[in-house]
């Protein structure tokens, strides 16, 4: 065999090991130093495929998935569980849910937008340098990925592409990870996400009021995943933990802080026309008599 | 088919219940729809209907052959579909061979550097030679597993995966 058909057969081998080489291939690689180089890059590839770290969130995801393949539809957070907990989960998950629907909605009927898929991608990598860096077993994991991915990190949040709306959520993307670096106190963490997720709600307000429902929508899944995976994984390794009497005063001013956020989802779903009063009232879990139309 | 009848259903495959193969194959799924889609939010979304469509097709896994090359070519399908989407709504256009970049991941020191440098190589990589590499060098499918889950001849997915080493040697010249 000459070159081109061992080196052919090389790049579409099952594994380029000496092993399992025809006897020609070998005979020829023993011979041929060009070859032999070939083959022992392509072992070095399949190597590093074979060590690429495994993605963030997968665990996570699973954990979720299997726990509402078990739950009935209709399933409540179980009684006993702490209050900020109940609190965040519940309004969390719900809003979020039905701000996606909408926002679907509205998408599907309205085909103009702002949000460039380059702006949706360094958003969604920003939170989820920001969820890796919360996960992080260790501080010196932590301060490990923030500095292996700020540079990075801050050209996406430079980039000329980005609105300028673009760019403050990123700034607050780029600020929250600085803070989980050098912070792994779970409520600390906790008010860290949702600064993020307040500066989203603001911005899905401007969305929504300009009825720009492609940009909702990306910001929407943003929200989601900050509640879900930034915020409510925090609360869960809280109470793992175990309750702590000191952080009762912190927990408190962030069940009222989430309490202010629902509210403003609640006026920003009042302005998608695709949501009823009264659904949005179920989904969010607000009482029959209770009013917001006068804020 | 709500979720609530999806838990409620114990036998999937050769009375192995849903929970039990979400258990075994969900890392493997989600990683190579992470490596192709290059967000965990996609990744996250297609993985779930991943199994959701494995429930509903329980019919066509026949017993004794490869559960794992079944979902993955479930999986396959399933980002076909969101790309179909994707391109008809004009929202984020995902052609065959332009891959949106993937993030990089944590890993040990001293394999950051090359890992990191070789997860942006395969996302440059072209659709078709990238989802062939992942399967074959990732998830170690043979040839005929990878060929039936992409639709395809196991000459033409060996082809594929010449084009996908050949360019990845090319763009990591120097570092292997």
């Amino acid at each position: 065999m000459d070159c081109p058909k061992v080196q052919g057969w090389l790049l579409q081998s099952d594994l380029p090991e000496a092993g399992a080489m025809p006897a020609d291939v070998s005979g020829h690689l023993a011979g041929c130093a060009d070859c032999r180089g070939l083959a022992e890059r392509l072992r070095r590839l399949e190597a590093a495929a074979r060590a690429l770290p495994a993605p963030p969130g997968a665990e996570a995801a699973k954990k979720a998935f299997l726990e509402r393949l078990a739950a009935p539809a209709a399933a409540r957070p179980a009684a006993g569980r702490t209050l900020a907990r109940r609190v965040l989960r519940w309004s969390a998950a719900a809003a979020a849910v039905v701000l996606l629907a909408t926002a679907i909605g509205l998408w599907l009927l309205s085909p103009g937008g702002t949000q460039t898929a380059e702006a949706s991608t360094a958003l969604d990598q920003l939170v989820d340098w920001n969820i890796e860096i919360a996960d992080a077993g260790s501080p010196a994991d932590r301060s490990w990925l923030y500095s292996a991915k700020v540079g990075e990190m801050k050209r996406l949040a430079g980039e000329g592409r980005l609105s300028a709306e673009d760019r403050d959520l990123a700034g607050a993307l780029l600020e929250n990870g600085e803070r989980l670096s050098r912070d792994s106190d779970p409520v600390a963490n906790a008010e860290g996400f949702t600064d993020v997720a307040a500066a989203l709600v603001q911005h899905m307000g401007k969305a929504a009021k300009r009825g720009d429902a492609r940009r909702l929508k990306g910001l929407t899944g943003c929200y989601s995943r900050v509640l879900q995976r930034g915020i409510n994984a925090r609360l869960e390794k809280l109470e793992a933990a175990g309750a702590a009497p000191d952080r009762d005063r912190k927990l408190d001013r962030l069940i009222r802080r989430h309490a202010e956020l629902r509210e403003q989802l609640t006026a920003l779903l009042k302005e998608v026309p695709d949501a009823s009063d009264k659904e949005i009232r179920r989904a969010l879990a607000l009482p029959a008599p209770r009013h917001h139309k006068g804020k | 088919m709500s979720r609530s009848e999806t838990g409620s259903q114990d036998a999937l495959c050769g009375g192995i219940s849903l929970a039990e193969i979400v258990e075994q194959h969900w890392n493997a799924v989600y990683r190579l729809l992470y490596r192709m889609s290059g967000s965990a939010h996609d990744a996250e979304d297609l993985t779930q209907e991943t199994f959701l469509r494995a429930f509903e097709r329980r019919d066509s896994f026949r017993p004794g052959t490869n559960m794992r090359a079944w979902l993955m070519r479930i999986a396959s399908n399933a980002l076909f579909d969101l790309h179909r989407r994707r391109r008809t709504a004009r929202a984020v256009p995902l052609e065959d061979g332009q891959a949106r970049a993937a993030p990089a991941t944590a890993a040990p020191a001293e394999t950051a550097e090359l890992g990191g440098l070789l997860a942006a190589a395969i996302a440059r990589l072209p659709e078709t030679p990238r989802l062939v590499f992942l399967m074959r060098s990732l998830e170690e499918l043979s040839f005929r597993d990878i060929a039936g889950a992409i639709g395809t001849t196991e000459e033409t997915a060996r082809w594929h995966m010449l084009q996908a080493r050949r360019q990845l040697l090319a763009m990591l010249d120097g570092k292997l």
